[in-house]
């Protein structure tokens, strides 16, 4: 058998699962993948943990764990220092790789790619030979397996902002071929659903188990729910030019492009952030969306994941909020002159 | 223009005297106080790092007090530090301030921007007049961060002969107008300090102080770390000063250059990247420290920040492969006194324990 390799299903798995699984597969390496996050895998990640370390990570340390347990012989943990020029992942994911082998002193031995694309393109090649040199002397191979990965995760990204989940894409379920995006079908005139953006990282989006299943919920309610993985690039730019300074964080400018390019075009009837607790990062973003979103008077909720908050809570106060939105949209004329005329116009901005 | 800017330490020694020489009315802001923190903490995110919200607080209190200008670090990430500035700017304009900030980014190759953001604090001055404005500012750090190495070599000796020294000291320092009476008062300064050196001290031992720089450089937040481990006898050793950094970022001394690389190398088998902030640096310095058989280290960081809890989850390691004890102080608005005095003294009762134990 072939060697095996372990991707924790935590933090940028919803990313750039798709890249390496590829890169890896071609590779002629098996890859496993952790289970889905459980109770099990937070709380041995809660323990490995130092406290006041954000839930993300505690949980992919859980994940790591869990790998462990499947006995791979390897597990792979890049290093995501910058994915685009001028702008970081958090420095938590630039310590992770480090964090991880000195908490989690048994695990297998670890894959450790430096991914820095702010030196211009960035050395992501070189690096990833150096990955494949361990599996081939080929150099063709390890190109070929390049591009084949780099290809997928351009389709991958396509896929996300139509709309599909990451875990829909990766395991080819339900994959429709749909001809708009999902903010295209949205802003159609004739859908008169409640239309909300949820907006965070990755792994607080899609991790069901971190987030309580939240798209579900919203979905029960029968709410649009925009994602802030599904805006294009120029959408995300077009928000982004309110702010004075360039956001130097990539989630964040996802995050920031997003809320405020829903502000402007006055697509949704309010948004909600979701946010880990302790996360560095989201502590300026949410000043920021919610400062804009208060001053221009569109409801903003801001719900802190975290290992101790409580469903109960989480739902109440997602129920609330869907309630204040609907009475708003039903109740309130000055809300629908303001923002009604271009909800239903037929040729929206985009 | 009259300028204000946060405080951290004694850098507002040095803040004034720049500004003042460029010819700008200069409001400091107020010592911190109870009162700053809390107002930094009333009008600043909730989950924001400490640093932010004690800069918040003096905005607010130098404002209060006539400034209408506000002089702010930038930065390009990675940490949360490059964004502070603008988020305060907000905070500001949404209570109502009216007030021009000017904040400071790294040129990273755009001078002509760089030079235009700085331009009004320039006020008409030629270059000549800069310059000396400059020299006296770094001067003024550079003795500001001899006398503090100074009077740590000399506090747990006699602790409060060595805190009023050193308190007159720093007001000569901020009087002195030129950089000739600088270098005196700094030989004097030292100096005197030395002399309480003399005393008999049995059973020494030493910490080194590792962190995130505003924590370890300002003692209003940290509770006054040094000063308390002073008075219980201890040496305490700060693993960096303010005159370090600006040698190493900004007039890339080589002998600092070399000072990086040393903790960089020591820092490898455990960390092997910058994490932004300090990260980096906690992690080598707490080796040097141990290296050079300091009996333990304190690690002080604000509650949340990303690099220090990388280092955090990583000195664990160190303190077994290296045998040396550390206390981390993740501390924020909510730490009180009571509970930090039990925590410190009950670490420095174990370290000395230890080193009885080894004698
Ligand atoms: S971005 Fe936030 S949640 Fe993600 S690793 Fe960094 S601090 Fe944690
Ligand atoms: S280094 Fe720590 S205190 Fe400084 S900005 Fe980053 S998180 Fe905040």
């Amino acid at each position: 058998m072939g060697v095996r390799v372990g991707i924790p299903r935590a933090l940028l798995y919803y990313d750039y699962f798709l890249l390496w699984s590829t890169f890896l597969e071609n590779m002629g390496v098996e890859v496993v993948v952790s289970q889905k996050t459980n109770k099990k895998i937070v709380n041995n990640g809660i323990k490995s943990a130092v406290d006041d370390t954000c839930l993300p990570v505690k949980v992919f340390l859980g994940h790591v764990l869990d790998l462990n347990a499947k006995k791979v012989d390897y597990i792979f943990l890049p290093r995501y220092i910058s994915v685009e020029p001028r702008r970081f992942m958090c420095p938590k994911l630039m310590g992770l790789p480090d964090m991880v082998k000195q908490l989690l002193p048994g695990i297998p031995p670890t894959l450790v790619v430096d991914i820095d694309a702010r030196k211009n393109g960035g050395d992501l090649p070189v690096e990833i030979f150096r990955l494949g040199r361990l599996f081939t002397f080929n150099p063709w191979k390890i190109r070929l397996a390049y591009k084949t990965a780099i290809a997928k995760q351009k389709e991958f990204k396509k896929r996300i902002i139509q709309g599909l989940t990451p875990e829909q894409i990766f395991l080819e379920k339900n994959v429709i071929q749909r001809k708009n995006t999902i903010l295209e079908d949205i802003n159609r005139p004739e859908s008169n659903d409640l239309k909300i953006g949820l907006l965070g990282h990755g792994y607080n989006l899609f991790d069901n188990y971190i987030n309580m299943n939240i798209q579900g919920k919203l979905k029960e309610m029968d709410v649009q729910v925009l994602t802030s993985k599904m805006f294009k690039e120029a959408e995300m730019n077009s928000g982004l030019k309110r702010l004075q300074k360039d956001i130097f964080w990539t989630f964040g400018r996802e995050t920031i492009g997003s809320a405020f390019y829903l502000l402007q075009n006055k697509i949704v009837h309010g948004v909600i952030l979701l946010v880990s607790f302790a996360c560095g990062p989201d502590s300026i973003i949410m000043d920021i969306v919610e400062r804009a979103y208060k001053r221009e008077g569109v409801p903003c909720l801001t719900l802190i994941l975290d290992e101790h908050s409580g469903e109960g809570g989480v739902i109440t106060r997602l129920e609330a909020f869907i309630e204040m939105l609907k009475w708003r949209e039903q109740g309130d004329e000055s809300y629908l002159s303001s923002h009604g005329e271009s909800l239903d116009c037929p040729e929206s901005p985009i | 223009m009259k300028v204000t800017f946060p405080h951290m330490g004694n850098l507002w020694i040095a803040l004034k005297a720049l500004f003042e020489k460029l010819g700008h009315e200069v409001i400091t802001p107020p010592p911190i106080t109870k009162k700053t923190i809390d107002l930094g903490v009333r009008y600043s995110p909730e989950f924001a790092c400490l640093p932010l919200k004690v800069n918040v607080g003096n905005f607010i209190e130098g404002l209060e007090n006539g400034a209408d200008t506000v002089i702010m670090m930038g930065g390009s990430g990675p940490c949360r530090f490059g964004y502070y500035g603008q988020v305060e700017r907000e905070i500001l304009n949404d209570l109502g301030y009216s007030f021009n900030i000017i904040i400071v980014d790294p040129p990273e190759g755009d001078w002509k921007n760089f030079l235009r953001t700085l331009g009004p604090l320039g006020n008409n001055c030629n270059w000549k007049e800069v310059v000396n404005a400059l020299l006296l500012a770094w001067s003024k750090i550079k003795a500001l961060d001899h006398i503090h190495r100074a009077f740590l070599k000399s506090q747990h000796y006699e602790s409060s002969t060595a805190c009023s020294c050193y308190e007159d000291i720093i007001k000569k320092i901020d009087i002195a107008m030129d950089r000739k009476e600088l270098r005196k008062i700094t030989l004097q300064g030292a100096g005197e300090l030395m002399l309480l050196t003399e005393t008999e001290h049995v059973e020494q031992i030493k910490i080194g102080i590792v962190g995130e720089v505003f924590m370890m450089w300002e003692p209003y937040v940290n509770l006054d770390l040094e000063k308390t481990l002073g008075s219980m006898g201890v040496e305490v050793v700060r693993s960096a000063y303010i005159s370090d950094w600006i040698n190493e970022n900004i007039l890339y001394n080589p002998s600092c250059i070399l000072r990086k690389m040393r903790f960089k190398r020591a820092a490898k088998p455990y960390l092997s990247s910058f994490v932004g902030g300090h990260g980096w640096e906690s992690v080598g310095e707490t080796i040097l420290f141990a290296e050079r058989k300091f009996d333990g280290i304190i690690h002080v960081l604000p509650f949340t920040c990303m690099p220090e809890i990388i280092a955090q989850s990583i000195l664990g390691s160190v303190s077994r492969d290296y045998k040396i004890p550390i206390l981390t102080l993740s501390l924020d608005e909510h730490s009180g006194q009571a509970g930090f005095l039990t925590r410190v003294e009950a670490f420095i009762d174990m370290v000395r324990e230890k080193k009885r134990a080894i004698v």
